[in-house]
């Protein structure tokens, strides 16, 4: 097989892991949790999406009702499950644990005899080659929405008012908190964006392939990994991640065919990452 | 590394492991003989699997008290131990004792060098790799790569053995023969954590620093024990295993990490019966009572994270605490 596809293909899920990564890095830079349930929060909200438009609602403002409601989804995570009793972020990330396995229980008892389900596709059907692959428009909308989006959070953190309270509290929290940061806003807003990235992912996956409640299965170890390239703080680090785990998964599809060849690649990755950030990771907040 | 009394503070500081005395050992040993009195066939058999799950579990909460690391490696060494088990006894042939032996021996060499590689690294990152350890053992299982060993989605039955005389043929049989081992386990557990050298780890949990000072090598300490803790996934998986007759990988995938967590914390960390009770309760009575895997799950995400924010003591704290203040109204 000629390499133009392989490249194409990997650049295109490779831009989802760096997605997927991304939301990750956002919620880890400002509270010092790692969110294990990342990915179930996302397929959650494209179930929204979907239940909004099997109940009559057109695809397009469902989609952006599911964005809206995303956004609240990841807030009120935090106030009902992180909030309350405060633990340093360790025993936080230990909460999402259970919601790790609350959420696809949840995702499992509501849909999971009848999936997976076929998921409207919002951008136009169409399909046109690049380097011999035929690429369809969501997969190109793939590609964009994950540069404009991790532009975004980029600019975001580095000119906004609220991007320098939030890079304040992830350098360090307590000090941040003395000097009259109200850190209690910036966990709620990296929550809620943390919850759109992951919904945003999780959405894309379903329209170029199918929903069902293990949707995300296979890609959060990889998004784990490409975030551990860059310590679980640099975006650029997520990105040449994604795009690395991209390509070797399109390159093991073709080459070895068997799946788990990706997620043994990806934990190779991790380690790596791990490896390369074990002095800082998980020292970044103090309380 | 922050010390682990402060993650999972105490009110009173409790004596190491209290409720784990050989006397409360003794007890629940007792009670686990006369299970079959009161329960049936069906019962037993789930209740066998739930002592395999407590003894996986006894690993977890030992590491998370007396370590403070987070072992998320243990879910792929219960499945590395029920595999070994099945491939060394089915497969190959070897005597079942033999096969029994070398489950939790491979598992402590797997951990070993896992922990050996992750030597000063933070809590975060070991159980990111734990996490990611356990996720990758399981897409391995359930793939094309080890089909041949794994049985694919369907998994591969486990015939009963036969252990000097013994034989596990028959629910009783299988019953009694786990119980034994594993509450043997637990009763090593109990003495070795009272030895010198038990309390030399319990000390690198509590304080590093200190421990450093009183001359206790942490580093090898820490793979050592960590090896110990992969020991008793490997012998929980294969119990767990043999109880249930089978083994799969689904059974071992990811839900299975947050399941071993809310076992110990239910429980109690830092209370040596802390997974039998959490398993008893989690494991045991949900399927006594058929409840399906889905529901299961539920309760399991729902417990976990009520006793993360509500009880971190756990359900032996809890008891713990309630019986001190007894001994304190008393004249």
């Amino acid at each position: 097989m000629p390499l133009g596809p392989i490249i194409v293909n990997g650049v295109i899920t490779g831009a989802l892991f760096a997605l997927l990564a991304t939301a990750l890095i956002v919620l880890y830079r400002a509270t010092g949790v790692l969110n294990f349930a990342q990915a179930e929060q996302g397929t959650l909200m494209v179930f929204v999406a979907y239940a909004l438009w099997r109940a009559g609602i057109s695809p397009v403002p469902a989609v952006l009702l599911m964005a809206v409601a995303s956004l609240a989804f990841g807030a009120l995570l935090y106030l009902v499950v992180i909030r309350p009793r405060a633990q340093d972020a360790f025993g936080l990330s230990l909460r999402t644990l259970g919601l790790f396995i609350l959420l696809s229980a949840v995702m499992e008892k509501i849909w999971g005899a009848d999936a997976p389900y076929r998921f409207p596709n919002v951008f136009p059907g169409g399909e046109f080659g690049v380097l011999g692959q035929r690429v369809t428009y969501v997969q190109l909308a793939a590609v964009i929405l994950t540069v404009l989006l991790t532009a975004a959070i980029a600019a975001l953190l580095r000119f906004s008012s609220i991007g320098l309270t939030v890079r304040a509290v992830s350098s360090d929290r307590e000090t941040a908190q003395w000097l009259g940061v109200n850190v209690a806003t910036v966990d709620v807003i990296s929550w809620a964006l943390a919850s759109l990235l992951g919904a945003v992912v999780a959405l894309l996956f379903a329209m170029i392939g199918s929903l069902a409640p293990d949707l995300m299965d296979p890609f959060f170890l990889t998004a784990m990994a490409a975030a551990m390239l860059g310590g679980l703080t640099s975006l650029t680090g997520a990105a040449i991640g994604g795009l690395v785990l991209g390509l070797a998964q399109s390159t093991t599809s073709v080459y070895l065919n068997q799946p788990e060849w990706t997620s043994i690649i990806a934990f190779a990755i991790l380690l790596v990452g791990v490896w390369l950030t074990r002095a800082r990771l998980g020292r970044v907040i103090s309380t | 590394v922050s010390s682990v009394r402060s993650r999972f503070a105490r009110v009173a500081p409790a004596p190491p492991l209290a409720l784990g005395g050989l006397g409360s050992l003794a007890a629940a040993s007792a009670l686990v003989a006369i299970a079959p009195l009161v329960f049936s066939g069906y019962q037993l058999y789930v209740l066998g699997i739930s002592l395999g799950y407590a003894t996986a579990a006894l690993g977890v909460a030992t590491a998370l008290r007396a370590l403070g690391a987070l072992a998320l490696t243990q879910a792929a060494m219960m499945a590395v131990g029920g595999y070994v088990l099945v491939e060394l006894f089915a497969s190959l042939g070897l005597p079942f004792p033999l096969a029994l032996v070398a489950a939790p021996v491979a598992c402590a060499f797997i951990s070993g060098i896992f922990a050996a590689l992750t030597t000063g690294m933070t809590d975060l990152a070991f159980a990111i790799l734990g996490f990611a350890f356990t996720f990758v053992v399981t897409q391995v299982l359930s793939g094309h790569l080890l089909k041949g060993i794994s049985g694919g989605e369907l998994g591969r039955p486990v015939p009963p053995g036969s252990f000097f005389g013994y034989s596990t043929n028959g629910h009783l049989a299988v019953y009694y023969f786990v119980a034994a081992v594993a509450l043997v386990f637990f009763a090593l557990a109990s003495m070795l954590l009272r030895s010198s050298l038990g309390r030399s780890v319990l000390q690198v949990g509590d304080d590093e620093v200190v421990a450093t000072a009183l001359g206790i090598p942490i580093n090898r300490l820490k793979v050592a024990s960590l090896a110990l803790v992969g020991a008793y996934g490997g012998l929980g998986g294969a119990l767990a295993a043999l109880a249930s007759g089978f083994v799969a990988p689904p059974t071992f995938g990811p839900d299975l990490i947050p399941t071993l967590m809310a076992i110990v914390l239910l429980g109690g960390t830092g209370y040596l019966l802390a997974g039998l009770v959490g398993a008893v309760v989690l494991q045991g009575v949900p399927g006594m009572i058929n409840m399906s895997a889905v529901n299961r799950e539920l309760l399991i995400g729902v417990v976990l994270l009520l006793v993360l924010v509500f009880a971190r003591q756990g359900v032996l704290g809890e008891v713990d605490l309630a019986l001190g203040r007894l001994r304190r109204r008393r004249p």
